[in-house]
């Protein structure tokens, strides 16, 4: 790869891609708390997210939680597989070998 | 563009830095309903030990075995529709409680203790579980083992013939506003 991948070469959707990855498979977190993690404001995550989910790499998924809506986001096998070419990218740059 | 060297460098360590932050909340979260069921087994344990101290045993026996269910199914519950590993987290969960059981059982063949050494012995072990677990898992597990053990310590010192009213509110209370505060987090 010659270039990083532009989706995730943010720094905002670079730490939601992160924030996701660290979870255990299919987790999904709720926007409320990627807000905290990531300390971005309502409208730019939600932004960024759209960005991640238009290129297939987050999921979505809006409901109802005890009478309250909840918006919660997880990591789509393609954005784990994409964000972990980008991570060896860059350590390919620290080391070429 | 290309990414330079110090680039690659920093960008990787912001990766680290928040991925090891998101780990670190979602621990918080799946262990604060382990937290609010054993502050309730606690409350509950010492309680009647204080006021109905020959029901003790049978007390002790039926809130461990209680505590120890409700937080296996708890476990179980949280790992389904996750990875292998996730789902590991069960019976590690059932093995820890096993270990710990069997800890206690050869150490009560061990030690010789009054009942009172003995509420203020198993607290202490487990106060100084969370301190170490929290090395690792995160630093408000630690904090919690902390207090624990101090609340432990002023109670057998200082509470007199109701040390275990002083651990159901204290030792419960404790571990009961870890499980709200790891919650909100």
């Amino acid at each position: 790869m010659d270039q990083p991948d532009e989706v995730i070469h943010q720094p905002l959707r670079l730490k939601i891609m992160a924030a996701l990855r660290a979870l255990p498979e299919s987790e999904k977190l709720e926007f409320v708390r990627l807000k905290s993690i990531v300390q971005a404001t309502e409208g730019n995550l939600g932004a960024h997210i759209a960005t991640l989910e238009k290129a297939a790499y987050v999921k979505v998924e809006k409901d109802f939680h005890n009478n309250r809506p909840r918006t919660r986001v997880s990591l789509t096998k393609s954005g784990r597989r994409s964000f972990q070419v980008y991570v060896d990218y860059l350590k390919d740059i620290l080391d070429p070998a | 563009m290309p990414i330079s060297p110090e680039e690659a460098s920093k960008t990787l360590e912001e990766i680290d830095r928040t991925g090891d932050y998101s780990r670190e909340l979602h621990v918080y979260r799946e262990a604060s309903p382990h937290f609010l069921i054993w502050g309730l087994v606690w409350a509950f344990g010492y309680a009647v030990t204080d006021y109905a101290p020959e029901y003790r045993n049978l007390t002790w026996g039926a809130g461990i075995a209680v505590g120890a269910l409700g937080s296996i199914i708890l476990a179980s519950r949280q790992s389904q529709g996750g990875s292998r590993a996730r789902a590991g987290f069960t019976w590690r969960y059932a093995a820890i409680s096993a270990g710990f059981a069997a800890f206690f059982g050869v150490m009560s063949s061990v030690l010789t203790l009054e009942p009172r050494q003995v509420d203020a012995f198993v607290p202490l072990v487990f106060a100084g579980a969370y301190l170490f677990a929290g090395l690792w898992a995160g630093l408000r597990f630690s904090l919690c083992g902390v207090v624990l053990a101090v609340a432990v310590l002023v109670g057998y010192y200082n509470a007199g013939p109701h040390f275990s009213l002083w651990m159901a509110f204290a030792g419960g209370g404790v571990l009961m506003l870890t499980s709200f505060w790891l919650r909100r987090v």
